[in-house]
């Protein structure tokens, strides 16, 4: 059987909260609250064997406690590719997550609300923080 | 996950289009250093931010 989307990033997320959950969490529990009736459907998403349902992207995200507009995003880059989803992401509005909500927050904040733009020097430290 | 949680008020959630261009500079770099993850924020990401921003 071949994983035609094993190197999808909607894969390595599962594969990643799959992992990171399992000392709290079984594979089982996580297809449960999904709304999976088979536990083998996690494997095979993990695997990259199927794409993600798109219907089930939220009940998935919150098993997988990631942020559903995350989940989506990278779940519609592998149902219909990167070029189609960013057209489609173009016609309906990017997702935002809560995350980055928070990253903006910051951003203001640390900046009194002045809309800094993203100079080299900023660039350079985002780096550093993800060790690129 | 190992990352410590830091919570930051969440305000009634704006879209891609809510956000400044500037903002969204911002969001798409951290998307692209961040392998397309969605990282969250901690007190160390803050200062690193603060530092940027701020020039210190």
């Amino acid at each position: 059987m071949t994983n035609p989307f094993e190197n999808s990033p909607a894969a390595a997320l599962i594969r990643e909260r799959v992992r990171d959950l399992k000392p709290k969490k079984s594979q089982k529990a996580i297809a449960t609250e999904a709304g999976f009736v088979n536990a083998n459907v996690v494997s095979i998403l993990k695997s990259g064997t199927s794409k993600i349902p798109l219907d089930r992207v939220p009940a998935l995200a919150r098993a997988l406690e990631v942020d559903p507009a995350h989940l989506m995003r990278l779940a519609i880059e592998q149902a219909i590719g990167a070029t189609a989803a960013a057209a489609v992401i173009d016609c309906l509005g990017a997702p935002v997550t809560r995350h980055e909500l928070a990253w903006i927050a910051e951003i203001r904040d640390a900046s009194d609300s002045t809309d800094p733009r993203l100079t080299a020097r900023a660039r350079i430290s985002l780096r550093g923080i993800f060790g690129k | 996950m190992s990352e410590p949680i830091f919570t930051v008020p969440l305000s009634p959630l704006p879209c891609w289009e809510d956000l400044t261009l500037n903002e969204q500079g911002w969001i798409e770099f951290i998307r692209v250093v961040a392998d397309g993850k969605d990282p969250k924020i901690n007190l160390e990401r803050v200062r690193a931010l603060q530092a940027a921003i701020r020039g210190r």
